[in-house]
Formats: structure tokens, sequence, C-alpha cells
């Protein structure tokens, strides 16, 4: 029963940790591994006493989970099962050009988002990723809320700057 | 007016005013081209970074939905190492794999028995979709076209101090096993069946996955969904 509610809860926000994992990780693989880890520490704590506050627990021990070594893996190669690849390719039926052309926003927006210092990078994933509020943030990374929003902010400026960067005719246009 | 626009723009975008504080501060944003670009520069980071949601991959909830299953409740082992998933290819040339002959029998063990790591890892790792690590296995895969199994993926790793090689197989119809060979015998999964005297194969259901263990020559663990493919797989290995 008690392992039931768990996954219920797990579940329930797999989606934002999903999304927290991969933007602390830069890549797909790890960010699986690390919910996945992160899904085994907090049963075990979850078998000793529920969280207050779930989401903003899981958020916690994710981040704990990532400082202390996915982000010094964060370059390394992905390799994938062709399936897996073949299913991401954009459906021939669909607006191909404009399938390729989010799918490469995407992943120039990803890479800009490695480059950004680690209490920013921290920040905008829990906010704009993982869409946590400012005050969850606050309490997962043990920042005041001032600061928090202070680095979701140069956060937020520094990934404009870059992406604009890569474009230099884009600030014209 | 003296004010700090990083600051006022990203406590306006974060929700941290008042009502009567963004009212102020909406209205100031029109005269002020410092707050002005502070707020453009913010909606667009915010906008590019919210871009990149996704959704959880289907496979990673199975997989969370398998770690939950197989770990177990009363006994904290040590966390398992992380590996890398790798997944490596390998050409559908097969080397068979000879071992004892039993017939296979299904049980369903009983709640509250203690699992060897090892064989935990294997069934979170074949309801994973994942292979013991990222070395390159000392046998090529073993063939099983006959069952229309093709080899998609090998890869060699520990399993709780036991070097172990996985190799995975898919058939047309998407149906997987994976095969485990190991120099070492694996332990025996409690409730299990022994199938034929007191060293032969054996079997054990852990939830959908059917685990099949023979143990010679090589330690051979074959994890599937389908039980009768697993059988199958084994008699066409020679160990059923």
């Amino acid at each position: 029963m008690g392992d039931d509610e768990f996954l219920d809860a797990f579940h329930e926000h797999l989606d934002r940790l999903h999304n927290l994992a991969r933007g602390l990780t830069g890549n797909a693989q790890d960010a699986e591994d690390l919910v996945s880890e992160t899904c085994l520490l907090a049963l075990r704590g979850w078998r000793r006493q529920r969280p207050d506050d779930p989401a903003a627990w899981f958020a916690t021990i994710c981040l704990n989970a990532a400082r202390s070594s996915y982000r010094r893996r964060a370059a390394r190669p992905v390799e994938v099962w062709a399936d897996d690849w073949l299913a991401a390719q954009p459906d021939p039926d669909a607006d191909t050009a404009q399938a390729a052309l989010v799918s490469l926003d995407t992943l120039r927006v990803r890479a800009a988002m490695q480059r950004l210092p680690e209490v920013q990078l921290q920040a905008i994933t829990l906010m704009d990723l993982a869409g946590y509020t400012a005050a969850q943030t606050s309490s997962i990374i043990g920042a005041p809320r001032g600061t928090v929003l202070a680095r979701v902010h140069r956060g937020r400026k520094a990934l404009a700057r870059l992406l604009q960067e890569e474009v230099p005719g884009a600030a014209r246009r | 007016m003296r004010h700090d626009a990083e600051r006022d723009a990203g406590r306006f975008l974060g929700g941290a005013m008042s009502p009567v504080e963004r009212e102020d501060f909406t209205q100031h944003l029109l005269g002020c081209n410092a707050c002005w670009s502070e707020m453009e520069q913010g909606r667009r980071g915010r906008r590019l970074a919210e871009a990149t949601r996704a959704a959880a991959p289907g496979a990673l909830r199975d997989r969370v939905r398998a770690l939950v299953e197989v770990e177990p409740a009363s006994t904290p082992t040590p966390f398992p190492s992380r590996r890398r998933a790798v997944r490596r290819w390998l050409a559908p040339v097969g080397v068979t794999v000879a071992a004892a002959a039993a017939v296979a029998l299904i049980l369903t063990s009983g709640p509250g028995t203690t699992e060897p790591p090892s064989l935990r890892q294997a069934v979170a790792d074949f309801s994973a979709g994942q292979l013991p690590g990222a070395q390159l296995p000392a046998l090529r895969a073993p063939d099983l076209s006959r069952l229309d199994l093709q080899p998609v993926g090998a890869g060699g790793g520990t399993y709780a101090g036991l070097d172990v090689d996985g190799y995975a197989y898919r058939d047309d119809a998407g149906r997987r096993i994976v095969l485990y060979l190991s120099d070492e015998a694996f332990p025996e999964a409690p409730g299990a069946w022994r199938l034929a005297g007191k060293d032969g194969p054996w079997v054990a259901q852990r939830g959908d996955v059917t685990v099949l263990c023979a143990r010679l020559p090589h330690a051979l663990l074959v994890v599937g969904q389908d039980d009768q493919l697993v059988r199958q797989a084994a008699s066409a290995l020679g160990v059923l």
C-alpha cells in the first residue's frame, strides 16, 4: 500500500522531475538515470517518513543527486536504440521543415542552457522547465526568494543573449 | 526615480510583487527604457527555456514502476552503481550456448522473500530496457534467429559483484528477451521451481517477468515477459 502511494505520487510529478533532470544533466540518458536514482532514494526515505510537500521533496533529492556527479559527466555522448532514434525522427506526413526547426531550436536552447553558471541553470530549470514556484524553488535550493528570482532573471537574460549571439543577424531582422 | 531595473523585472516576472506594486511597476515601465529592456530579455529567456519542456518518456514511467516493484521493503541494500546505459549493436551471428537440459515450470514467488541483488538488478534492467554495462561481451550474441529474435544490443557489466554480459533481442511483434551470461552461477531466486535435479535449471516469476536460469556451461539467465518465448529461447540454446 505504501509503495503504491509512493508510486502514484512519483508518477504524478514525473514530468516535472524529468524536465528538472533533463535540464540539470544536459542529455536524455543521464536524465533518465538521475530520475531513477531519485526514485530509489525517495522510496527509501518515503518508507521512513512521508514528506509534507512531495513535489519539493522529490526535487530536492533530484538536485542533491545531480550535484554529486551528473553535471561532470554531462558532455559524454549518448547512444540510443535504433527504435528510439527512428521514433525521434520527424513524421514524414507532418510539416517536416517545421518539425526539424522546432527540434533544432530545442537542441540549441538546451546546449545554451548548459553554458549558464550552475546557480542560474538550477534556478531556471526548477522554475521554467519543472514549473516550481519561486517559493518552492527557494526551499529546494535553500536560498532566499529574492536570490532565486535574481538568479532566474539573470539566467533568462543570459540565455536570450547566448541564443541571439548564435544568430548574428537576428537582432536586426 | 532611483531603482534597480534587474531586481524589479525579476520580481515582476517571478510574481513576487503585490497587486499595488505590479500596477505601479507596469505604469513605470512605459517610461523607463532600462526596465523595459530587462522585461523583454527576461520574457524572451523564459519563453526559450519553457520551450524545452517535454513529457517524460513512457519507458521512464515503466522503469520507475519496475524499480519500485523490485526494491525490497525491509532490507536496505547498497545503492546500485550508476552505469552508462550503453546499447551496442551486434551482428546477428550466433554462438550456441550448450547447457544442461530440463523442463520448465513456472512458479510465482511468495511475498517477503529476499531477492538476491544480482537477480533484482537483472529484472529491473530488463524492465527498464537497460543492459548491464558498457563493456564488450566476451561472446557474440547467441543465434536465436529460428525464433525470429534478432539481437538489438549487448553490453557487459557487474551485478552485485558478478560479471555479467547481457544480450537483448526483439522479434517483429515487439516481444523482448534478454540473456545474461556469467562465468559464475547466479544465485537461486526465492520461490523458484527446480526443474531437474538439485543442480538443474530453475524458473521463477517476478511480476510479469519470467526468469529462467540454467547453470551449465555458463550461468545463464533468460528473462522475458512472454514465458513461452523464454522457454523457447532456452530450448533453442540447448538448456531445455
